[in-house]
């Protein structure tokens, strides 16, 4: 019972708060302190502390009392006194309160069922003229009276001030909040925008470290044996077929045929995979001397490698890649029988950063390499003379890309650096995960076909189809979310008719509906009608309601995947779609820019009478605050996004997944 | 649908997040892979900034001004031609249409004959109100 009546009292707050923060700005609950009292940690909607606000030329304090009324005092700036009035709000004050600004508060405090405001008498102003003398004595009872109540509701203030103080710790009522808030998002973005310039200027569109690493590292002799420029050796016979490389023609010869040649551009096969190391050459790292090359090309690291100073380390793959989307998938030992050729590769953030590899690492001269890597290993690396020292760009891209992880650094590396055979322009696709957090990546050479060497012509058309890719993503997106929103207010609000019945059920009488139909119109006004009728259970109608939600939100989720395919289709980082989408959604809680109110029309004597749906932005609010005390209504459609997410992905998973 | 009210949020923040996003889009669309996953944060940082500045820049002036009150609680919104039930959901498809109406204070109403008509003006509205109140409580 109590807990009802608490519920309930909780409910008329929130209520009140909602209204008046959006009403005309007398019960100066504005909508800063709305937030903060939303996403307060105090319980059940309490939010303690005061707020302040310019009211009618005089500086107006709130403060929630603990009987539950909002108590509101007028400072005088001048003066600084302050009388507190107690704030009763009911259905009547409320209309009032609709009525406009002009609705001005009356004076008496002891009634309940009118918004009463106590504002003092102005201190300086022009003296009244002098009464009779019969009225005198009256008027000085009168002034005694008003002396002592004054001192009475100082008093009060005093002890709410000190409440007030005690509660300071706690408070988040105000506008400098939501101030600080503001300015703490635009510091952050700010910020992440200059983490973002760093590392795109850094890292994307090279691939010169892994193309310098192939080019140079990859080819033991016998492999380099195989291999014959033809335009130093014309006389020779192309029977085993033809390669381009960088215009010339090479033929693979019989592996017997000792010529020696050295390629200039390497080109992979689909018969080779990647086992791809990134270390960092950071001092600290535990990484210094490590350069970046081929370690044993084509067997795994029996006992580890040496690096410049000729400790041992042993090879640690972060990445796997192949141009074969098959060979990805193959454990190792498949890959063996079918002789598919691993490389190892280690890849230095200094080399990635400057495009050149350490001097002396390479496959066939790993001694002279510890010698010269002694030289720089000052530098926390193997570079020697020929790398120079980072600049402070890069620098700052190296401790940016520690932080956020070299995954854009290495696809940029493999998508730039690695060339394929019988490809556009000597780009080839690649495959690529992440064997850490199993994430796969897979790009096409057609992806760079259209943003290098473009005609004047088409670098218009290619950014006419980019802005309209943006339009169409923000219709598309916004407005799905805008019904989802939508429904999930007035439709997804049914569920409180059915705990009602639940708390009915386990004997809490006073959990009447007539509470929710009166919050919910929309919904309560049928259940009235069918009530009424008869002509169906009422179960039928909330369990439609039910219905509704749920298709809709299996529909919002499948869009989510069916509009990443159609407007990403490409390979982005896990979970950016829903971010996006998660993203629009608080959007459209916030402002549903989307969908324009919902305003409907009477007319009455040739005037429009703006009418909109009733309760419809600010009961369903209040009823999640209801429920969670001081979660924000963003949290809870995230937390639901989330969570529904989740349980639809392991139902689906369950339902495809085989009895085996 | 909570904090955008007032017609200079309405016609404010959905322009700037639209150039927010499109900011987005086009460094998507214009490298075939980059820090994708790192740029959101800037997006939705700018975001949240822009709504934080709209309520308190926007929202709150117009709540002191009373162009958002319950009795209205959009300053500019759709007018349907016709009218509905009170409780009834608006149609979905009005979230398409764009905004046609704007809601004006009461003190920002021009007042017509106010020389000749100006007690019969008063008294009309009183009752108007009144009997908007009386079916509002039925």
């Amino acid at each position: 019972m109590d807990y009802d009546r608490a519920l309930f009292r909780v409910y008329e707050r929130v209520l009140d708060d909602l209204i008046n923060s959006s009403g005309n700005g007398e019960g100066e609950v504005g909508v800063c302190e709305f937030i903060c009292c939303l996403s307060c940690a105090h319980g059940a909607g309490e939010c303690e502390g005061g707020a302040r606000r310019r009211w009618g030329g005089r500086e107006v304090e709130t403060a929630n009392a603990n009987g539950g009324g909002l108590e509101v005092g007028f400072r005088d700036s001048d003066a600084g006194d302050v009388e507190m009035g107690e704030m009763r709000r009911s259905s009547a004050g409320r209309a009032r309160s609709a009525e406009g600004s002009e609705g001005s508060a009356g004076s008496d405090g002891s009634s309940e069922e009118d918004d009463v405001l106590s504002p003092p008498p102005p201190p300086d102003g022009p003296p009244p003229p002098s009464p009779p003398e019969g009225q005198q004595r009256g008027q000085h009872q009168q002034h005694l009276q008003h002396h002592q109540h004054h001192q009475q509701h100082h008093q009060q203030q005093q002890q709410r001030q000190s409440r007030q103080r005690n509660a300071t710790s706690s408070s988040c009522c105000s506008t400098l909040c939501c101030s600080r808030s503001m300015n703490l998002c635009a510091f952050f973005g700010i910020f992440q925008l200059v983490t973002v310039l760093f590392l795109h200027v850094s890292f994307v569109g090279q691939g010169k470290c892994i193309e310098a690493v192939l080019n140079d590292r990859v080819w033991d002799q016998s492999d380099m044996s195989k291999w014959v420029n033809m335009s130093l050796n014309p006389g020779l016979n192309l029977s085993d077929g033809i390669l381009l490389v960088n215009g010339n023609e090479t033929n693979l010869l019989p592996a017997d045929t000792n010529y020696t040649y050295y390629p200039p551009n390497y080109k992979l096969r689909d018969d080779e995979f990647l086992q791809i190391e990134v270390v960092s050459t950071r001092k600290g790292g535990g990484s210094e001397g490590r350069r970046s090359g081929i370690y044993n090309a084509s067997e795994p690291l029996p006992g580890g490698e040496s690096d410049a100073d000729g400790e041992s380390f042993s090879f640690t793959p972060n990445y796997i890649f192949s141009t074969n989307q098959a060979v990805l998938y193959l454990n190792n030992n498949f890959r063996d029988v079918h002789g598919v050729r691993t490389l190892n590769l280690t890849l230095t953030d200094r080399c990635m950063l400057t495009g050149v590899v350490e001097k002396g690492d390479s496959e066939g001269s790993k001694e002279g390499s510890k010698e010269g890597s002694k030289e720089g290993s000052s530098e926390g690396s193997s570079s020697l003379s020929s790398l120079g020292t980072l600049s402070t760009w890069d620098k700052a891209s190296r401790i940016f890309s520690g932080i956020y992880g070299y995954d854009a650094a290495i696809i940029n590396q493999l998508m730039y650096g690695v060339k394929a055979r019988n490809s556009w322009r000597g780009y080839s696709p690649g495959f690529l995960q992440n064997l850490e957090t199993k994430e796969l990546w897979n790009w096409r050479p057609s992806l760079l076909v259209g943003l290098l060497n473009l005609t004047p012509f088409e670098w218009f058309v290619h950014k006419f189809v980019v802005v309209l890719n943006c339009a169409i993503s923000f219709l598309l997106i916004s407005s799905v979310t805008a019904f989802v929103v939508r429904i999930l207010l007035s439709s997804g609000v049914v569920i409180m008719f059915v705990i009602f019945g639940c708390m009915r059920m386990l004997g809490a009488d006073h959990a009447d509906d007539r509470l929710l139909s009166l919050s919910y119109p929309w919904i309560g006004r049928g259940l009235v009608s069918i009530d009424t009728t008869g002509t169906h259970p009422r179960q039928h109608y909330l369990f439609g309601h039910i219905g509704k939600v749920i298709i809709f939100y299996g529909m919002y989720e499948a869009s989510q995947t069916v509009f990443g395919g159609w407007l990403y289709d490409k390979s982005i980082p896990n979970g950016m779609v829903v971010l996006i989408f998660g993203l629009v959604m608080i959007w459209e809680v916030s402002s549903c820019f989307e969908a324009k109110p919902w305003a409907q029309e009477r007319r009455r004597d040739g005037r429009e009478v703006c009418f909109v749906t009733p309760a419809l932005p600010h009961t369903p609010l209040a009823l999640l605050q209801h429920i969670s005390h001081n979660l924000i209504p963003i949290h809870i459609f995230i937390t639901c996004n989330s969570t529904t997410r989740w349980f639809l992905s392991a139902v689906l998973l369950r339902l495809t997944s085989s009895p085996n | 649908m909570v904090f955008i009210r007032s017609a200079a949020s309405t016609h404010f923040f959905p322009k700037l997040t639209f150039i927010y996003w499109c900011f987005f889009h086009i460094y998507f669309y214009s490298v075939p892979y980059a820090y994708f996953g790192l740029a959101i944060f800037p997006l939705f940082c700018f975001d949240s900034h822009a709504m934080f500045y709209c309520v308190l820049a926007l929202e709150i002036p117009a709540i002191k001004k009373g162009a958002v009150s319950l009795e209205c609680p959009r300053e500019v919104y759709n007018l349907l031609s016709w009218p509905d039930f009170e409780s009834a959901l608006p149609p979905d498809w009005t979230i398409f249409l764009p905004v046609n109406s704007r809601y004006a204070p009461l003190h920002d109403r021009e007042v017509e004959n106010e020389e000749d008509n100006d007690d019969d003006d008063v008294d009309d509205v009183d009752v108007d109100e009144q009997e908007d109140l009386v079916l509002e409580e039925d």
